[in-house]
């Protein structure tokens, strides 16, 4: 009996001493961890500093007599941007929040008109509890600014700022206890590398759609931030094979959306593992 | 009177059996015990599924829920039942194993669950999983194969009927498995196990090329010859063993349901035909099996299924093309997790009226669930389009822009951009629409 049990314990001893020596391949949790406890976080900081200046920006409009505010619109189409750079990274708290629909919204410009001949009031809080998301957001106003102030518009486009500014930071703010604590083992990196690939997919996608030069070299520069990385931050690069890297690379340099989505799509989420958009429903074929 | 061992007779000594005939050789009686245990297993297993099904929330998911359902060619008119209806026919199911498990009117219930679990895998393709094309199997040879008489015995043809079902998964599973990809790759394994390293004690070590080559060969090796262990007295225990480690071990490793648990509770067919005791209960009251018409009736039905086990396994081999690329001869033949597709669908849509053109991705029409099938299944993709097209009052035409990556290859264009699909019949073989 004691050498029996000897063994097992010698046994699972080596199996755990195995175990814990690890593969040599790279470990996922290493790679993603930086993602989204240190860039992530960072950009989404960023993005709420731009966001916090809309209010003095449209404060300046405002006060300005000489009509249609372009210096600001160029500030919000920033913000725009820097948003959906950040569109690889809209889980966890941007979805729990509902943050894209209170960020940028493709608008109606006939409600928006509506609501400015209205009294309704149009400050940050009443917007973000009682307005729907076409009459709100960066794109709203984009169409606001498009014509020269009075008090009226002043008032609903700084509504608008305000909230944009609010919410911009207090994403920010979650994403810096959030990202930290995503990724604890190869479990959660592998959601969160699944998170990440899906959202730089539907980015791309999105190009597809009717959007504006800011909204659309957003989602290209944010797809490609999010797998190639930028500057001297890593990214998903070192889970997927070189050549499959080259081509990526190749394609987000022609600006090539659709090539990068179909790569993105087929050869990295292969490469990777993992699946897009996945049902818990059993498989074996 | 002899003793019933593994195997022996128990009506004649074996000496006037070697100048019987093969006809009496098919049925010369063995216990039954080993019989009876596969039924149970197998009704238990029924009513088990059944009941996860409704539990899992997958009858409204599945079978209620959707607009569409990427249906069979020829068999468009399946359609699920209206709610409650729906529900009362998987619980009738439940039932039916639960009687099959007891040992009731046997023959009778395998046939209406036979017919029954094929409705319900007819009504949608993408929850084609083979195991459920493996159960259907077994319960149609329950209906046929004779019942374990007062005797409790059985004709020898029932236990060879039964060992040689569960034979074909592994051998064709096996044969599956020689090709380059798996063989020389790795691939899909050393994909699939890169993505798993969150798994205990063994995780770390999956990404690494050399755990996948070793898992794809021991995984070749172990479809290919575990049916002649499991028939090799001296080898047959450990060969179970192996069984059990190499189901618990795919099991752990990926979602693949019921169909580890069905191969550990079914393969104990291979042991000795007494294995399971001679107390065993539920045995059917009535043995037609000694009516010679009935032997001929049952000796012809076996034969036919055996011709289908074999057939439609290798009818690839005649089809054009590669059926790892084409899918021409996947269903129905066991090509068990062989092959990792992974598409980019877009459907493009135009009005030839106007000349107006515009897209379509799957997910605006299915399921997330069904979509996940469509990007791996050509055959999905051509069903996907007539379901577009359908969409639309005026008739239009939908040309399909797809790309795929196959066993972690670097993508290719997959579908014929050119051919209009909802233009093609949906008996279209795969390979004349797949590049």
């Amino acid at each position: 009996v004691n050498r029996s049990r000897s063994s097992i314990v010698g046994l699972l001893t080596l199996v755990a001493g195995v175990s814990a020596c690890g593969g040599g391949g790279e470990n996922r949790a290493d790679v993603v961890i930086p993602i989204v406890a240190d860039q992530a976080p960072a950009r989404f900081d960023e993005f709420a500093a731009t966001a916090g200046e809309l209010g003095a920006e449209v404060t300046t409009w405002c006060g300005a007599a000489d009509g249609a505010g372009q210096a600001t619109i160029a500030t919000v189409e920033q913000a725009q941007t820097e948003w959906y750079a950040l569109k690889p990274f809209w889980f966890g708290p941007v979805m729990d929040r509902r943050s894209q629909f209170i960020v940028n919204f493709r608008t109606d410009p006939a409600g928006i008109d509506e609501l400015l001949a209205a009294a309704d009031p149009v400050d940050a809080a009443t917007l973000r509890d009682f307005v729907g998301a076409d009459k709100r957001g960066l794109e709203a106003l984009v169409y606001l600014l498009g014509a020269p102030a009075d008090p009226r518009r002043c008032d609903y486009a700084s509504g608008i700022a305000d909230l944009v500014g609010e919410e911009a930071q207090a994403v920010a703010d979650e994403w810096t206890t959030y990202g930290p604590s995503l990724v604890t083992d190869e479990m959660t990196a592998n959601d969160a590398i699944r998170d990440i690939v899906s959202n730089a997919v539907f980015a791309l996608r999105e190009i597809e759609k009717d959007g504006t030069p800011a909204i659309e070299s957003g989602l290209l520069a944010g797809a490609r931030a999010a797998v190639l990385g930028e500057g001297d931050a890593t990214a998903l690069t070192t889970l997927i094979d070189d050549a499959t890297v080259t081509q990526l690379t190749s394609e987000f340099d022609a600006a090539d959306a659709a090539s990068a989505e179909q790569t993105l799509a087929t050869t990295v989420v292969s490469e990777l593992g993992i699946t897009l958009n996945f049902s818990d429903a059993d498989g074996d074929g | 009177m002899p003793t019933a061992t593994a195997e022996t007779t128990l009506a004649r000594p074996a000496a006037a059996l070697a100048k019987a005939g093969w006809t009496a050789r098919l049925w010369r009686p063995v216990p039954s015990s080993s019989t009876t245990a596969f039924r149970i297993a197998f009704g238990l297993l029924a009513a088990f599924s059944s009941a996860r099904l409704i539990w899992k929330g997958w009858v409204g998911e599945f079978y209620l829920a959707p607009t569409d359902h990427l249906t069979y060619p020829r068999f468009e008119w399946v359609r699920p039942l209206p709610g409650a209806l729906m529900y009362a026919h998987v619980i009738v199911l439940g039932l039916l194993g639960l009687a099959i498990a007891a040992g009731w009117k046997t023959r009778s219930c395998a046939v209406i669950f036979a017919a029954g679990f094929g409705y319900l895998e007819l009504i949608d393709a993408a929850l084609y999983l083979n195991h459920y094309w493996f159960v259907t199997l077994a319960a149609v040879l329950l209906a046929i194969v004779p019942q374990p008489s007062r005797e409790r015995t059985v004709p020898v043809i029932t236990v060879w009927a039964l060992r040689i079902q569960v034979a074909v998964v592994y051998v064709f599973a096996g044969l599956a498995k020689l090709n380059t990809d798996w063989l020389v790759h790795a691939q899909p394994l050393r994909i699939w196990l890169a993505a798993r390293t969150d798994r205990p004690l063994v995780g770390p070590w999956l990404d690494e090329p050399l755990a996948a080559f070793a898992m794809s060969w021991a995984g070749a090796a172990f479809d290919l010859t575990i049916v002649a262990w499991l028939l090799w007295p001296r080898t047959r225990r450990y060969a179970y063993l192996a069984v059990i480690g190499f189901h618990v071990a795919t099991a752990a490793l990926f979602q693949i349901g019921l169909f580890p648990w069905v191969m550990i509770a079914l393969t104990p067919i291979f042991f000795s035909p007494s294995w399971a005791g001679r107390g065993e209960a539920g045995h059917a009251l009535r043995d037609r099996s000694a009516v010679p018409i009935a032997r001929k009736m049952t000796t012809a039905a076996l034969s036919v299924l055996l011709l289908v086990n074999l057939g439609l396994p290798l009818r690839h081999l005649v089809a054009p093309g590669d059926v790892a690329v084409n899918d021409d001869g996947y269903y129905l033949a066991w090509r068990v997790m062989v092959t990792e597709r992974v598409a980019a669908v877009r459907f493009e849509i135009t009005d030839p009226v106007s000349g107006a053109s515009w897209s379509v991705r799957p997910e605006d029409v299915l399921a997330d669930w069904q979509v996940s099938q469509v990007t791996s299944r050509p055959d999905l993709i051509l069903a996907t389009a007539h379901i577009v097209a359908a969409r639309y009052d005026d008739p239009v035409e939908v040309r399909a822009d797809v790309w795929v990556s196959i066993n972690g290859h670097p993508r290719q264009r997959w579908i014929d951009p050119t051919i209009d699909l909802a233009a093609l019949p949906r008996t279209t073989p795969t390979h004349e629409y797949v590049l």
